[in-house]
């Protein structure tokens, strides 16, 4: 990085952290802090929720997968519209009239103190561990690729997010998003603008996209009913339905962002903000990484994005079988160009039967280079273990944007990433300093305190759970795939929560007894499917939730009537 | 009877939205702008499939 990246990156971080605080200054009360004082408005909500779903790795990963699989990732978030509207109608409502500062308050009001610890204590286990990805996952990234060390990386990206999200509480948190998100959408379409510009003179938008679309790029729906496929229309608009309705209906990280609405209006408009804006934001993502895809087209991209692995394999007894790849993928880029090029003169010709053998040689031109790029993984995968914590696809975007844009932008979208990061990892000890304090401390250990007792022991909470995350994602590095391990985790236990929420706020005459064998059902059930079957991780958040409310239906008698 | 943490100074819950003037037609145009997105998916899908 450049001294102009540096400034960039320095000048927007401190003024957005400093922001943050001094809109912050000052005594507050517990719903001060905790609940951002009920002052926000429905466009600072809506940022919020976006920044906090947002993470660095959507940043660095979103474009790579792109390039790598095309654009049907964005299935994905078709239920999210439909997760907003229910959530909007029925459960914001609640938590109002409840006047909660948790979701896991209205556990115990409507079943009892057990479904309360078991909902909060899901909650604590999925979100600490989480909390430690968020900056453990760019952090990797960066330290590799900016040479930068890793614990140190880890510590500054910890330490600047504990020290607003502690002083400020939930304000802070959401004030800071409002800017992150500003910086972080404006980085990006600068980089796509940018991209544009750097295509060649002769390709336009349209050929870009054709060429994207003759190598597969622009899948963008795929109605297929093959459940082991991740993405497809029916597991986004279903499975996709059910995580958004659990996460955002139930997950404190997010509730906490929409409970802090000066009304129910408030609350629900910056939920419907996000139902819209969500999926044209991945699509946009999605597109600046089938343009970079295009770009390397026409400019020789690295056989490895990972260049440090890369690197590390050249000064071993393989490098002779890596310059051989290299060179044959030297070859074969030089035909793909050709090829391009060929196929973009004769889509301006007009001539249909030119169009289709060009397009044909295209495709079977970057078969061969795909193919050579393959072998070169699967050797580095072999020979450097290590190489396989983080996937190529990860490294795609950043190595585009080190290498190809210019000074000052490169700081910009490095701030992008770190704001990603900072802005879900606030959000997360934000929630979980907020569910330690109300859900186990107030409620169990101390319950007739003064507010600034319950405000202290929060900022006290927070940095405990600042230092959790710390130190997880310190030793993340010794455990190999953990980051998969950590998403999975979370898709397994989603389906259950959701499944006790929706019997709580729609089956109004079952019973906690019913609902709590339901739920260990329904974990058990899903535990199983995840060792023993192939489907879909989309999946689990139905089937979880289905079997909770199936068997909370089947066993309501053994509750009493007075417990229901 | 009120809930326990229940604060008169809040406001009532069902306010009239400031757009639209009903909650239905504004999760009408949500579900018509997913809608819409679908259908220039769907679009680009064909249009520039391999």
């Amino acid at each position: 990085m450049t001294q102009l990246d540096w400034l960039v990156l320095l000048a927007t971080t401190a003024a957005i952290v400093l922001y943050g605080w001094w809109k912050t200054r000052g005594h507050q009360d517990m719903n001060a802090y905790l609940r951002g004082g009920n002052e926000l408005k429905w466009p600072t909500i809506g940022l919020s929720i976006m920044a906090t779903q947002a993470s660095a790795i959507t940043f660095l990963s979103t474009p790579g997968q792109a390039y790598e699989d095309g654009m049907r990732f964005v299935q994905f978030y078709f239920g999210l519209p439909f997760a907003m509207i229910v959530i909007s109608i029925f459960i914001v409502p609640i938590y109002y009239k409840l006047n909660v500062f948790t979701a896991y308050e209205y556990l115990e009001r409507r079943f009892d103190l057990k479904m309360r610890f078991l909902g909060a204590f899901l909650f604590l286990i999925q979100r600490g561990l989480a909390a430690g990805i968020t900056i453990y996952a760019p952090a990797i990234i960066l330290a590799s690729v900016m040479g930068w060390p890793l614990h140190i990386t880890n510590l500054v990206i910890g330490a600047i997010v504990i020290l607003y999200t502690v002083s400020g509480g939930t304000k802070a948190v959401s004030q800071t998003q409002k800017q992150q998100m500003v910086v972080i959408m404006v980085g990006m379409f600068v980089a796509a603008l940018i991209i544009v510009y750097r295509l060649p003179p002769n390709v336009s938008l349209g050929d870009a996209t054709a060429l994207a679309g003759a190598l597969g790029r622009m899948n963008v729906l795929d109605f297929g009913f093959d459940l082991n496929n991740r993405y497809t229309f029916w597991s986004g608009i279903t499975g996709g339905f059910f995580l958004a309705l659990s996460y955002f209906g139930t997950d404190q990280s997010q509730v906490q962002r929409y409970l802090s609405g000066r009304s129910v209006t408030e609350s629900r408009l910056g939920l419907l903000f996000n139902g819209i804006l969500k999926i044209p934001m991945q699509f946009a993502i999605l597109y600046i990484g089938v343009l970079v895809f295009v770009f390397y087209l026409f400019v020789k991209p690295p056989i490895f994005f990972n260049s440090p692995a890369l690197r590390s394999l050249q000064n071993t007894p393989h490098a002779a079988q890596l310059n051989d790849l290299q060179r044959r993928y030297d070859l074969a880029f030089a035909k793909q160009k050709a090829a391009a090029n060929a196929f973009v003169k004769a889509r301006q010709s007009g001539n249909t039967a030119h169009i289709q053998a060009t397009k044909r040689a295209f495709q079977q031109s970057a078969q061969h280079t795909n193919a050579l790029r393959k072998s070169t993984r699967l050797l580095i995968y072999d020979k450097h273990p290590q190489a396989k914590k983080s996937k190529e696809a990860d490294y795609i975007f950043i190595y585009f944007v080190i290498h190809m844009l210019p000074a000052g932008i490169v700081g910009l979208l490095i701030a992008v990433i770190l704001f990603a990061a900072m802005s879900s990892t606030a959000s997360e000890l934000n929630a979980l300093g907020t569910t330690t304090v109300i859900d186990f401390y107030r409620r169990s250990i101390r319950p007739n305190e003064s507010d600034r007792h319950y405000v202290f022991v929060s900022k006290a909470f927070t940095v405990f759970w600042g230092l959790v995350a710390l130190s997880f994602a310190s030793f993340a590095s010794l455990l190999d795939n953990l980051i998969e391990a950590v998403n999975i985790l979370g898709s397994i236990f989603y389906g259950t929560i959701l499944g006790i929420f929706l019997v709580a706020f729609f089956l109004k005459r079952i019973g906690s007894n019913a609902t709590f064998i339901a739920a260990l059902i329904a974990q058990a059930t899903v535990l199983f499917l995840y060792f023993t079957s192939s489907l879909g991780f989309l999946w689990y958040n139905v089937v979880g939730c289905a079997i909770v409310v199936f068997f909370a239906l089947l066993l309501k008698p053994i509750d009493k009537p007075s417990n229901a | 009877m009120h809930p326990p943490n229940h604060d008169p100074d809040r406001p009532e819950l069902d306010e009239t939205p400031p757009l639209l003037g009903t909650w239905n037609r504004i999760y009408l145009v949500v579900i018509a702008t997913l809608f819409a997105q679908i259908l220039l998916y769907a679009w680009i899908t064909w249009q520039f499939a391999p």
